[in-house]
């Protein structure tokens, strides 16, 4: 298992090896100059020249490569050309916005989607199976962004049970920063307000960003949980006489779970896709918004950075999926 | 066969589990607003102190995109305006809603010299930084002195300063390198000259940036507000000072937040429920659509901003005027108005905006006329068009993307192709950079920094500004137009002056090195119950005077 953990992180390096590479060569080759982005439309040649030096931007391409992947290795992330400050004062400004929002979207599709999968296929072909089936279709073949606007419009302008935009009310204190969730840092301040604020701002985006995860884990739990029901063992422990209860969570579940856990490995990085969609249309802070502004902008050190962490992040995430396979099913090792 | 578990038991559960999930959600809608919430006995206050008058209701505003700095020596966006404005203060400043006027700022009074190269101002006595320390001409020589040092954002329109001089505390003498008539003009302007407290930015120096990392984020300034918080991409949330030393009305807004909102259609669900007071930057449509809410008002100015084609006069066949003026008569000015933009902008009769001083009227204007195109056209050894032109709009700028397929019909009948291309603005500000890789035709703005019609004509006309450094995106060259602009820019005699500047815009306007599209007018959004509010021609629709703004 040490061997398999260490040859995985091993890979994982070169993953990101990889996909810097890439991202650096992309954003690099783009015919348009960052330099000039940075200093302003109306910036005299001079100022752009001073700032293409400053940045380093007039340095050969594989040398700038180098350099910032050294800066990387010591924690730089290098500087912002649109905030204009180290990369990584932005990334703490955004990043805990964006896990928020994810962590909270992939909680409500596991608390919801699971259940309704297990249901759905104990109680076949019942109103709640077919119920169950028409939202799973919706959230799988409605567009995010599409969604999101309804919702805007619904939950927002029509019913006015969700605010729209932003984690917190207007005039309202975020807690002291501690993990920079403002949900988990209002509990820990004892602020009950600003956790009911922010629980209420969170709402919205996070229901529409689950929405499409929950329908593909309702789904791949029921197909799943369907196919074990059949199995002899299954039958096995029926007529042992267990109750259809223990049936069901002893034997089925653990069993019909694997690849509803290898899909919230994959979730993941829709979840993050969907982040990009759902920040800009509710002005939710995170790094989704932070790099379409970078990437308007040709921010390089910008979109490296959150290209890289949305990187790590998936990559990590499918690490410890694999892992979970070992807890699930003990006859599963690595090696 | 055994019975099988409670078949309600899942739903049950499924039911619970979601009803308990929605109503943590929900919960707090229930009450009227979390920012009203009973104090807590939380360590430090969770709410703006709770409504006790007039005074106390935050005035949200809401525009498309952030500042990316908020040191005034740096930034150079329309972004920064709503901070700038009234956190900072300059020597003088524009007012007026068109035809502004320059007015005192921080200078009680000023002289210029005869020969137009020195300016002496006198400063308002007891005007005070934030901190209490008195604004004084050692302050604003500092100012000039980093702004120079540093060479950043519009340092461009304060190059011909020599040197900036404290005569004695309330009075500061400026020496220009040449008598640039503009200069008391510039000096309105809300980007370089608004004067930081010099003590604040030294203690913040690091590494010799002259204190540009904590200015970035932070106020030195003398203004009626000062900075509270900026959480990047959330708000800006400025705080009234009580005791700022030009004093205060009876009704002011102790808060301001300005709010970058990226989508338009949010902007307007938010006025019209009223969660925000004001809102710019809205798209015609959304603008369209709260106009009809009840309770919110769009009213609508003149803006000093124009929209054009630009052509780039290296490339054949627009390197022949006479092609150039046939453009000109082939495009349906008043369709754009119109049609395009439904009647929120206004044409042109000049190559400058108008409504501002240094405006000049040519002899003629060029209307939509085919017939004469084609003659034009004819005559430049083009009968019947047939050429193709390139056509680039910035991607994102529907209305020039209709702009331009208005215009592809009207040359489709003098044989003209328009090959209509979008590009992203990063590519765009590349391309448009050199002769070689300028398209032919290409969509854009542009907006002065301070009223005075001249900075555009210098800066767009005079050879010696072609891109990247300078703003002359049609490459055009005339050596008499650089003689007029050059004399014309130093000339003390109001009346040479305006010859000077007369003679050019008829050439200029003549030899047409683009199509002057349109002045669009500046739309603003407010809710019914914010009073105060005046529109600045000099500062375009991001500017407020915040100071006089209230929520009734």
């Amino acid at each position: 298992m040490r061997t398999y953990l260490l040859r995985r992180l091993a890979l994982l390096a070169l993953v990101l090896v990889g996909v810097s590479l890439l991202t650096f060569t992309i954003s690099h080759v783009i015919p348009a100059d960052p330099a000039r982005q940075a200093a302003g439309p109306r910036a005299s040649d001079k100022q752009v020249q001073a700032l293409r030096h400053k940045l380093g931007l007039d340095r050969p391409l594989p040398e700038q490569y180098v350099n910032y992947m050294a800066g990387l290795l010591r924690g730089d992330f290098g500087y912002s050309l649109t905030s204009r400050r180290p990369v990584a004062e932005d990334l703490k400004d955004h990043f805990p916005a964006t896990i928020e929002l994810a962590l909270a979207a992939m909680l409500l599709s596991l608390i919801v989607g699971i259940p309704l999968g297990v249901a759905s296929a104990v109680y076949k072909d019942s109103f709640l199976d077919h119920a169950g089936r028409v939202v799973c279709i919706a959230g799988v073949a409605l567009p995010i962004f599409w969604l999101a606007l309804i919702f805007q419009l619904v939950f927002y302008r029509w019913l006015n049970i969700f605010p729209s935009g932003m984690r917190i009310a207007t005039g309202m204190m975020p807690p002291p920063a501690v993990t920079g969730l403002y949900t988990v840092d209002s509990v820990l301040a004892r602020n009950w307000p600003a956790l009911a604020s922010s629980l209420w701002h969170l709402a919205m985006p996070a229901i529409v960003l689950a929405f499409a995860s929950l329908a593909w884990i309702a789904r791949v739990t029921r197909t799943s949980v369907l196919e074990t029901l059949g199995h002899d063992y299954v039958r096995t422990a029926r007529s042992k006489g267990l109750t259809e209860r223990s049936v069901v969570y002893r034997h089925v579940l653990r069993n019909a779970l694997i690849p509803t856990v290898t899909l919230i490995g994959l979730q993941v990085g829709a979840l993050l896709a969907g982040v990009f969609l759902i920040e800009i249309i509710y002005s939710w802070p995170g790094i989704g918004f932070y790099t379409v502004n970078a990437v308007m902008a040709l921010d390089f050190n910008a979109i490296m950075s959150t290209t890289l962490l949305v990187a790590v992040v998936y990559t990590l995430v499918n690490l410890v999926v694999d892992v979970i396979y070992v807890a699930l099913d003990p006859r599963i090792t690595y090696t | 066969m055994k019975a099988r578990m409670n078949p309600h038991w899942y739903s049950i559960l499924a039911l619970v589990v979601l009803a308990g999930l929605l109503l943590t959600a929900c919960a707090p809608a229930a009450a009227p607003a979390p920012a009203a919430a009973p104090a807590t006995t939380a360590p430090q206050p969770t709410t703006a102190p709770a409504a006790s008058g007039e005074r106390q209701r935050p005035l949200v505003v809401l525009m498309p995109t952030e500042p990316n700095t908020l040191d005034p020596a740096v930034n150079y966006d329309y972004n920064g305006a709503p901070f700038l404005g009234v956190v900072y203060e300059n020597l003088v400043r524009a007012v007026g809603e068109k035809d502004p006027k320059i007015v005192p700022g921080l200078a009680e009074t000023w002289e210029k010299s005869a020969d137009g190269l020195t300016y002496t101002f006198k400063l308002k006595e007891g005007a005070k930084f934030h901190d209490g320390s008195p604004v004084n001409a050692e302050a604003v020589k500092f100012t000039f002195e980093r702004l120079l040092k540093l060479n950043m954002g519009a340092v461009a329109n304060f190059s011909s300063i020599d040197k900036v001089e404290a005569v004695d505390d309330r009075t500061v003498r400026f020496t220009l390198k040449v008598p640039f008539t503009q200069f008391l003009p510039a000096l309105t302007s809300l980007w370089g000259p608004g004067i930081v407290n010099p003590a604040l930015v030294k203690a913040h120096e690091k590494d010799g940036d002259l204190g540009q990392a904590w200015l970035a984020e932070n106020d030195a300034g003398s203004g009626p507000y000062k900075l509270g918080k900026w959480d990047r991409n959330q708000q800006i949330t400025m705080e009234r000072d009580p005791n700022y030393w030009g004093g205060w009305g009876d009704k002011t807004a102790d808060t301001i937040i300005v709010r970058p909102i990226g989508e338009s259609t949010t902007m307007r669900l938010m006025m019209e429920k009223g969660d925000a007071d004001v809102a710019i930057g809205l798209t015609a449509e959304d603008a369209d659509a709260l106009a009809k809410t009840p309770g919110v008002k769009v009213p609508e100015y003149m803006g000093g901003g124009i929209v054009e084609m630009r052509l780039n006069t290296t490339k054949k066949p627009l390197d022949n005027p006479k092609v150039r003026q046939a453009l000109n008569y082939s495009f349906d000015y008043e369709q754009a108005v119109q049609g395009v933009m439904s009647g929120h902008a206004r044409p042109m009769d000049s190559i400058m905006a108008s409504g501002m001083a240094g405006h000049y009227k040519p002899s003629f204007t060029y209307k939509k006329d085919l017939d004469k195109a084609k003659q034009l056209l004819t005559e430049a050894g083009y009968p019947g068009g047939g050429f193709t032109l390139d056509y680039v709009w910035i991607s994102g700028l529907e209305r020039d993307r209709r702009l331009g397929e208005m215009w592809q019909a009207d040359l489709k009948k003098l044989g003209i192709d328009l090959n209509i291309r979008e590009m992203p603005i990063a590519t765009w500000w590349d391309a448009q950079a050199h002769p070689e890789t300028a398209p032919q035709t290409f969509m854009g703005a542009w907006g002065n920094d301070y009223a005075d019609a001249t900075q555009q004509v210098w800066a767009m006309y005079y050879s010696g500004n072609w891109p990247p450094a300078g703003s002359n995106y049609y490459f055009y060259k005339n050596e008499e137009v650089d003689k007029l602009l050059e004399q014309a820019r130093v000339e003390q005699d109001q009346a040479k002056k305006d010859q000077l500047y007369q003679e050019a815009t008829e050439i200029i306007y003549t030899e047409a090195p683009e199509v002057w599209v349109m002045q669009p007018n500046d739309r603003i959004a407010l809710r019914d119950n914010v009073k105060g509010y005046e529109y600045n021609f000099s500062y375009s629709y991001n500017y407020f005077p915040f100071e006089k703004m209230y929520k009734e």
